[in-house]
């Protein structure tokens, strides 16, 4: 079963590349929705003014 | 406070991860009979318990949902479902990578295996429904009925491998206890405390995503009235 390390070995690598890009994923869009509540709460504000 | 906690958090994980693989790769003994291809356990069987976790979760904030009607209630469930959506996959991924060569098969339409599929099928329409409902409240309805409905089938999961005695190896007992070598378990608790990490980071970074979704609808509808009036 020695033959079957290096395989386990980078699927699991590429296991954990797969969650951190999800991870990375959802803080660009967090970071995306902030812009864009921003943007929009300063549009609203100047409809209001 | 979130600043610190965004560069502190990937630095965290990543630590946690290479302890995990190196527990799992270099510090675990090789198991007599399976050899190395046994190590997939590391990884394979945590995923599935911070899964039943995470779905655990989903299920008992839609009940509370259904009972109170508070969207933080529903944001919170939609953000572990999501998260369990991803540690079930990993347990469906991660499993065959075990059955190729010990089972001589990707495959089997075994109780454990099955179960899981449904499970993870349960989610994947929880998803779905989130995805293609457009009405906010009538998307929070069906989704909790979804939630609860997927919590419900944990225990048919984990009791799968006792009720109906299929190929899939019982390690860890429904009543306690299991047959890991202390040195296994030492770096099996290791890797859980990794996917417990990485849950909360993924809740940590997608509740609020949930907050922003509600508050930017909330908004452009204002805006919309606003033009029209």
């Amino acid at each position: 079963m020695k033959e079957h390390f290096p395989f386990l070995f980078w699927a699991y690598n590429l296991i954990w590349i797969f969650i951190a890009a999800y991870l990375g994923i959802l803080m660009a869009k967090q970071r995306s929705l902030r812009r864009q509540l921003d943007e929009l709460k300063s549009k609203l504000g100047k409809d209001a003014a | 406070m979130s600043r610190a906690l965004s560069i502190l958090a990937p630095v965290v994980l990543f630590a946690l991860v290479a302890w995990g693989l190196y527990g799992a790769f270099y510090e675990a003994p090789t198991e007599a009979q399976m050899g190395d291809i046994q190590r997939i356990f590391y990884f394979h069987a945590p995923a599935g318990i911070i899964a039943f976790l995470a779905f655990g979760i989903t299920g008992v904030a839609s009940f509370l949902y259904l009972w109170k009607r508070s969207l933080v209630l529903d944001v919170v469930a939609h953000a572990s479902a999501e998260a369990g959506l991803l540690f079930c996959t990993i347990v469906l991924v991660t499993g065959p990578l075990w059955a190729k060569p010990v089972w001589l098969t990707w495959w089997t339409w075994e109780a454990r295996l099955t179960t899981t599929l449904v499970l993870w099928l349960i989610y994947v329409a929880y998803a779905l429904v989130r995805r293609y409902t457009e009405n906010r409240d009538q998307q929070a309805r069906f989704a909790a009925v979804l939630g609860i409905i997927g919590a419900l089938d944990i225990y048919i999961v984990y009791r799968s491998v006792t009720w109906w005695r299929g190929l899939h190896p019982v390690v860890l007992q429904p009543s306690g206890g299991g047959g890991l070598d202390p040195e296994m378990r030492v770096v099996f608790q290791r890797c859980i405390l990794f996917y417990i990490v990485l849950y909360l980071c993924l809740m940590a970074v997608r509740v609020p995503i949930g907050y922003m979704e509600d508050e930017l609808a909330g908004l452009r509808e204002r805006l919309r009235r606003g033009r029209h009036a």
